[in-house]
């Protein structure tokens, strides 16, 4: 047994020996105060511990992450030059135009020339997390959520965290205007980490909506390790998408970490469009009554892509609710990973959650794991998970064919259809028709489609 | 318009049709009636192209076209509609839509000009007041959350849009009121025509009430074993499908 595991950590170990190596150089380099130094070194031993995680670990039995460490990653991206701002302008220029508070990071660092925040309303801050004191960060909550003693690549993001936002919404308040984060990556940092990390305050009975971006400005493999940690005041409300679409060469491992106090709602919406390999994961605790999330994803994948969606929701708290709904649509020889886990604890009583993970197969060697899970300690619940996978319905495809649609024409229709449900609820209508033109183009035969925006 | 000639079909190795004649001409109303099993569903499903089932033998010809040799959709392009006796479900289609694309393709087909969304809403709104379809519901995804009794109007508001050259309802008269059923009919016979023509399947005589055909057959153990006029129907009525035991297999 341990010569097992003793093999599949060497043979995973190029990759995280080049980064534990060069943490030294960084964090001196760095030149923060102790308590920030501190947390970062801590989470550096515990990564150079933990090593990168092998299949032996129930959490990533089903990732592969040999291709990972074989690419032997060399650290951190480079600060961008001017090629990689040029190529991060022109992506930008790319984005449909709407009403935003817009931050933009390239290669893992805030450009203050590439945004547009606008003015900021009264109650809404945002700041880059570079110009912050670690006082000011570490009151902020920052490395609070993100914890987790086995969690190897949030220890890598924290021990190498170079920037990123603050986002703070005062009690009862509301922008009017979604904020957005972007990320892009340029090509200058293929073989490289992208650190970013989020930190996200809302208020008590404040409102507000964040979109997050991920975007490569060409087509290199860069590694994405995000982590964000967003705290919900009492009655706060937060509309939180994150959209992803690197490149296809892209990695991206990252974990939103939430935490919802009483009567606090959080929607989540992911659409992963792009990359070689994509794990997100979502790890949501209520920490007060009555408070509700909606978790919903959309993955698609084709080639030998990869895809890895995770939740872990903590009910601790009464009458709290989840709806939970994640759909892959997977082509190729693509792999889709759903795992699940909705926990409630014994004092949760009155929660009501329901969690569905749907998966679509276009190609015969695609190939769908679902693993939706609940563990329940209370007895007053109502608690339903659901998984399906299957491919396009011949029934469904016959009737639309009776109706003078091609055989190619409906498969099209069909798998749209399959994926728009998640689209109808985005509302920025700019925003939607570009997700859904998006959607469109990574779709067989769409061409055949005309669909309305 | 269509000629069948000895046509058999079946699934799974079991033989469903043994040997259907049947010839319908421009205009004309057909009804098929029959017991439960007797085959019915089945020539609907192959006519419109279904893969469930396999022809065995004989030939269909539609407009002088060997029907049988055309996928699904050519046959539709070519003017042939089935009214489903189950309206299938199509979460994150819209009704409307769905609809003006297949009507859009079929008129390219035609060789006609494409309707815009304006025209096509035009015409829709016009036939879903024929067929009393709540327009909120048309524009809601296709059959999901409709009662039996929707599908059913829906599958006829369809017909009604694409004005097929030859409609075929299968059984679209089971698990509808007197009312819904009125408002079917009314939209088959508002196609009624010397291009038009129908076969319209059916196990009650009262839809006949209401549409009322140039020929009845009757179809009993994948054969049609009787054909007549309107007042087969009648006589179908009175006397139930039972005394048809008797009648032996000869085809009229």
């Amino acid at each position: 047994m341990s010569t097992g595991n003793e093999k599949s950590r060497s043979a995973l170990g190029d990759s995280a020996a080049t980064l534990i190596a060069e943490f030294p150089a960084f964090a001196a380099a760095r030149g923060e105060d102790a308590a920030l130094g501190a947390l970062r070194a801590a989470a550096a031993a515990r990564f150079a511990a933990l090593g990168l995680p092998g299949r032996e670990r129930e959490d990533w039995k089903y990732a592969d992450l040999r291709p990972f460490a074989a690419a032997a990653w060399r650290g951190l991206a480079p600060a961008p030059g001017a090629e990689a701002l040029a190529a991060a302008r022109t992506a930008l220029a790319g984005l449909p135009a709407m009403a935003s508070h817009r931050f933009v990071l390239v290669d893992g660092r805030y450009q203050p020339e590439l945004s547009t925040p606008g003015e900021l309303p009264a109650g809404l801050s945002v700041k880059p997390l570079a110009a912050l004191s670690p006082r000011r960060l570490l009151a902020a909550g920052l490395g609070r959520l993100a914890a987790a003693p086995d969690a190897a690549f949030a220890a890598l993001n924290t021990a190498w965290w170079q920037d990123g936002l603050l986002i703070e919404i005062a009690p009862g308040t509301a922008p009017a205007q979604p904020i957005e984060l972007i990320h892009i990556a340029s090509d200058a940092a293929a073989g490289a980490m992208l650190a970013p990390r989020l930190l996200v305050a809302c208020g008590a009975g404040s409102q507000g909506t964040l979109i997050e971006r991920y975007a490569s400005a060409g087509s290199g493999a860069h590694f994405t390790n995000a982590i964000g940690e967003l705290f919900l005041g009492e009655e706060a409300r937060l509309e939180h998408l994150k959209l992803l679409r690197e490149s296809g060469a892209a990695w991206h491992i990252g974990t939103s970490h939430v935490r919802q106090d009483a009567r606090s709602h959080y929607s989540s919406r992911e659409l992963v469009l792009g990359g070689a390999m994509v794990r997100r994961e979502l790890q949501l605790a209520f920490a007060g009554g009555g408070a509700d999330c909606s978790l919903e994803a959309l993955y698609l994948a084709d080639g030998d892509e990869r895809r890895d969606l995770r939740t872990r929701v903590r009910h601790a708290e009464p009458g709290c609710r989840t709806h939970e709904l994640y759909k892959g649509i997977l082509g190729g020889r693509a792999r889709g990973i759903f795992d699940g886990l909705i926990y409630v604890a014994q004092d949760a009583q009155k929660t009501d959650a329901r969690q569905t993970n749907r998966n679509l197969l276009l190609s015969p060697e695609a190939t769908a794991y679902s693993m939706p899970r609940l563990e329940i300690y209370a007895d007053d619940v109502k608690c339903t998970h659901g998984s399906t996978t299957g491919q396009i319905s011949d029934e469904q495809l016959f009737y639309l064919c009776t109706r003078g649609f091609s055989a190619e024409a409906a498969r099209a229709l069909l798998t749209y259809a399959f994926a728009s449900e998640l689209l109808e609820a985005i509302a920025p209508a700019a925003l939607r028709q570009e997700l859904t033109a998006d959607l469109l183009a990574r779709l067989p035969q769409s061409e055949l489609i005309e669909v309305a925006p | 318009m269509l000629e069948i000639r000895n046509l058999q079909a079946g699934i799974a190795g079991k033989t469903i049709l043994k040997g259907i004649d049947l010839t319908i001409r421009p205009g004309e109303v057909h009804a098929l009636m029959g017991p439960n099993g007797s085959g019915k569903s089945t020539l609907a499903q192959v006519l419109a192209g279904s893969e469930t089932f396999t022809v065995t033998a004989g030939e269909v010809h539609y407009e002088g076209r060997d029907l049988l040799a055309l996928a699904p959709e050519e046959r539709a392009l070519a003017g042939i509609f089935l009214a489903f006796q189950y309206p299938v479900e199509i979460p994150g289609v819209s009704n409307l839509y769905f609809l003006r694309a297949a009507l859009n393709a079929q008129r390219k087909a035609r060789g006609e000009q494409e309707l815009d969304a304006m025209d096509f809403l035009a015409l829709a709104r016009e036939k879903m007041k024929l067929f009393d379809l709540d327009p909120e519901l048309m524009n809601r995804s296709l059959n999901v959350g409709f009662s039996g009794g929707e599908k059913k109007r829906n599958e006829g508001f369809q017909m009604a849009i694409l004005a097929p050259k030859l409609a075929i309802l299968d059984e679209t008269d089971s698990g509808l009121d007197i009312d819904a059923l009125k408002v079917v009919a009314r939209g088959v016979n508002a196609l009624r025509g010397p291009d038009h023509a129908a076969l319209v399947i059916t196990h009650y005589q009262r839809l006949l009430d209401y549409i009322v055909p140039d020929r009845v057959h009757v179809l009993s153990e994948g054969r049609i074993v009787r054909s007549g006029g309107k007042e087969l129907a009648l006589e179908l009525e009175a006397k139930g499908y039972a005394w048809l035991e008797g009648a032996g297999s000869s085809a009229a």
